[in-house]
């Protein structure tokens, strides 16, 4: 058995990842981090100089899919946050980085048995296609019953959240979901999935008066490392988003401000059901050549300007440390200051 | 009655299969199969499949399918294949077939050996622009064949190589020259097809270009093919911007270049007329050829017969006729054999690559 540690923290190279390291390491904890072999941490990068700096943390290399590596890593810790899972990728990529993944993960928590596991989820794997958009969203809604008629990497979120659930109840294991809304910072290249349907240079943009369901980096890395401490959290979900968030329009301005690659048209939501409507017959015409990307049942749990509360994480007594006018300052920059390119996404976190 | 289809292996090349699968009238997909059992059901569950199963020998027991789609890693093609043969399943297999030839030799026996149809996931030898070349050459629009360029490009950040840069434990790492040997095929079927004789020379340098030195990955290839009377070359590049997927014929009275990308193809031919005009009207000559040809896609698009897998439709569609009318396979075995064969040999011919070391392993 390995000395005993703090956490693990898997995924700790990505954007996410690295600010949790980060907050953990300020803290006084000692971070075990796992890296996939084939990862290049370059030294300028930050997890690289955080790990090099601290005597507290170490990286143990390995893949999810290795069960060997997996028991290797979960070995003597106490807390695992798990914040792996592939974002991009042709839907097996994402279904083996995230859902077998977490299938080998889970097996060697059962045997080490940790005393915590935070689970990083996403506001995506509610099922919100019949939810009227006037309803606060909760954590008591229910998740998606049609998860395969979502896209992969939601696909893959709502059943990963099933997993650990199946394998912790009963275990004594305490269990706490963080359901993230979208995560933007400095540095951040992809835009919130509900902000619109990007096409390439274009945003189709839907509802974009109605608040988005965002969260700044350091604010959401703040609440992961607060539940996984907080003993009242275990075995309980929690929505993540910032207060006072933008809509659509103001949103889009601030990034457009770093940006001019981007062109957004605003689109009334029939419009955009039509054109699902159009996907779907294009799709049947080329016998199936032209994907079906947009589907009715994708764009009614997307766009419809659902609003969510994390009511709950403050009950709790979780304050978000920067206010989101800093944070949008922080992720936009001036231009005349700094300007830098942004790339649109293909799918982000949330 | 339908087809029944099973397939094995639901990885990334299952979902193109099971995509195309469902647009094919009298065929049933009723059962998928991965040993990892996560993976059959995410496949199964997004294309409404019945029977999910983790266990290949009881998904062939209890499904008695007619055909199975074999999509595993190539390393156990030929096991999963010979299960099949012995249910009296037809296989359509991923390329590459196997890891060798004497294994490729060894599959087409076995198939033949239980009178089963037996064919590999060549998409693009049934492109459109793939098909209409052929007829271009039976009419001999270009005369006879003196040259042959294959070109592969392939994106290393791409969604199909990052998981085999992220992990040094892939399977596509234990090929011979790991990434190129999983699309040789692509290379060299195109080649094979037009190369007369059967013992062509073959010089090949294969190196790890710039992109790929920090995963210690070749990723360049070079090869120079001679033959009797046609020479080839086939070029593999990770470096070459934009990503190119191109085949050239070089003929007698012509030449044919075909973009697979695009999926246009153009026919060079000798200028009509002499001196600057005859150069000008070549480019609007050029230009209208390749305009009537996208026109062409488009009609083919509306009829489902244009898209990026609309090669590997034709060619499930074409193997699926096969077995119901008795047909002949779509692709000759001998082909399948020859391009196993000149791959084997220009990894064997390898300078600077450790994949002979694999090979001959």
């Amino acid at each position: 058995m390995q000395r005993e540690i703090d956490c693990l923290v898997t995924g700790a190279t990505g954007f996410l990842g690295r600010a949790v390291v980060n907050g953990l390491l300020a803290n006084g904890a000692s971070v075990r981090c796992l890296i996939r072999p084939g990862y290049n941490l370059l030294p300028e990068q930050s997890l690289a100089t955080l790990l090099a700096q601290s005597a507290n943390s170490h990286m143990v290399q390995g893949n999810l899919l290795s069960p060997e590596h997996t028991a290797q890593a979960v070995d003597g810790v106490r807390v695992v946050y798990h914040l792996a899972a592939e974002t991009r990728g042709l839907p097996a990529t994402v279904f083996a980085g995230t859902v077998v993944g977490s299938k080998n993960l889970l097996k060697a928590i059962l045997r080490a048995r940790p005393q915590r596991v935070v689970l990083i989820s996403s506001l995506n794997v509610y099922g919100l296609a019949n939810a009227s958009p006037r309803n606060i969203v909760t954590e008591d809604a229910a998740l998606d019953t049609h998860p395969e008629r979502r896209d992969a990497y939601t696909h893959a979120k709502i059943w990963q959240e099933q997993l650990f659930q199946e394998y912790l109840a009963g275990s004594r294991i305490e269990l706490t979901i963080l359901r993230s809304s979208y995560i933007y910072g400095p540095g951040q290249r992809q835009l919130p999935v509900r902000l619109g349907l990007s096409l390439g240079g274009l945003l189709l943009q839907a509802r974009s008066r109605r608040k988005l369901a965002i969260t700044y980096i350091d604010n959401c890395a703040n609440a992961v490392i607060f539940c996984g401490t907080k003993a009242e959290a275990a075995n309980e979900a929690y929505n993540v988003v910032d207060d006072d968030a933008p809509t659509g329009v103001e949103y889009l301005e601030r990034y457009r401000r770093c940006t001019n690659q981007l062109c957004a048209v605003r689109l009334p939501f029939a419009v955009l059901l039509a054109l699902c409507y159009v996907n779907r017959l294009g799709n049947a015409w080329s016998a199936g050549q032209i994907p079906l990307i947009l589907t009715r049942y994708k764009a009614a749990c997307s766009w419809r300007g659902h609003q969510f509360s994390s009511q709950k994480l403050r009950d709790l007594g979780w304050r978000q440390p920067i206010s989101t006018e800093e944070a949008l300052a922080l992720a936009f920059p001036d231009p005349a200051s700094a300007k830098q390119p942004l790339d649109l996404p293909l799918r982000s976190a949330s | 009655m339908p087809l029944r289809i099973a397939l094995v292996g639901c990885g990334k090349a299952a979902e193109n299969h099971v995509a195309q699968i469902q647009h094919i009238p009298d065929a049933d997909l009723v059962a998928v199969c991965d040993r990892e059992p996560i993976m059959a059901e995410q496949l199964g569950s997004r294309y409404d499949v019945r029977q999910c199963y983790s266990d290949y020998g009881e998904m062939l027991e209890k499904e008695r399918p007619d055909v199975v789609h074999i999509t595993a890693p190539p390393q156990v093609h030929l096991g999963l294949a010979t299960m099949a043969f012995e249910t009296g399943c037809h296989v359509l297999i991923e390329k590459p077939a196997t890891c060798s030839y004497a294994a490729t030799e060894q599959l087409l026996s076995r198939a033949e050996a239980a009178g089963r149809k037996l064919t590999v996931a060549w998409g693009h030898y049934f492109d459109p622009i793939a098909r209409d070349l052929r007829h271009l050459l039976q009419s001999a629009a270009i005369g006879e064949v003196v040259h042959l360029n294959s070109h592969f490009g392939y994106n290393l950040t791409g969604p199909f190589a990052r998981p085999v840069l992220n992990d040094p434990d892939h399977w596509v790492r234990g090929l011979p020259a790991q990434l190129i040997y999983n699309v040789a095929d692509h290379i060299f079927n195109k080649i094979c097809e037009y190369l007369p004789g059967d013992d062509p020379s073959v010089e090949t340098v294969i190196w790890a270009g710039q992109s790929s030195l920090q995963h210690d990955m070749p990723s360049e290839m070079r090869v120079l093919i001679k033959d009797d009377r046609v020479t080839a070359t086939a070029v593999f590049s990770s470096e070459i911007r934009p990503v190119l997927h191109r085949f050239q014929v070089f003929g007698t009275r012509g030449s044919a270049s075909l973009d697979f990308t695009s999926g246009i193809l153009c026919v060079d031919r000798p200028p009509r007329h002499r001196g600057a005009v005859g150069a000008l009207l070549s480019g609007y000559e050029e230009a209208w050829g390749r305009l009537k040809y996208a026109n062409r896609n488009m009609v083919r698009m509306t009829k489902g017969e244009f898209g990026y897998f609309s090669g590997l439709q034709y060619l499930i569609r074409s193997f699926y006729r096969s077995i119901v009318r008795d047909d002949p396979v779509p692709i000759p075995h001998d082909l399948i054999l020859r391009v196993s064969r000149l791959t084997d040999r220009v990894l064997l011919d390898a300078r600077g690559a450790e994949c002979k070391e694999k090979l001959i392993a």
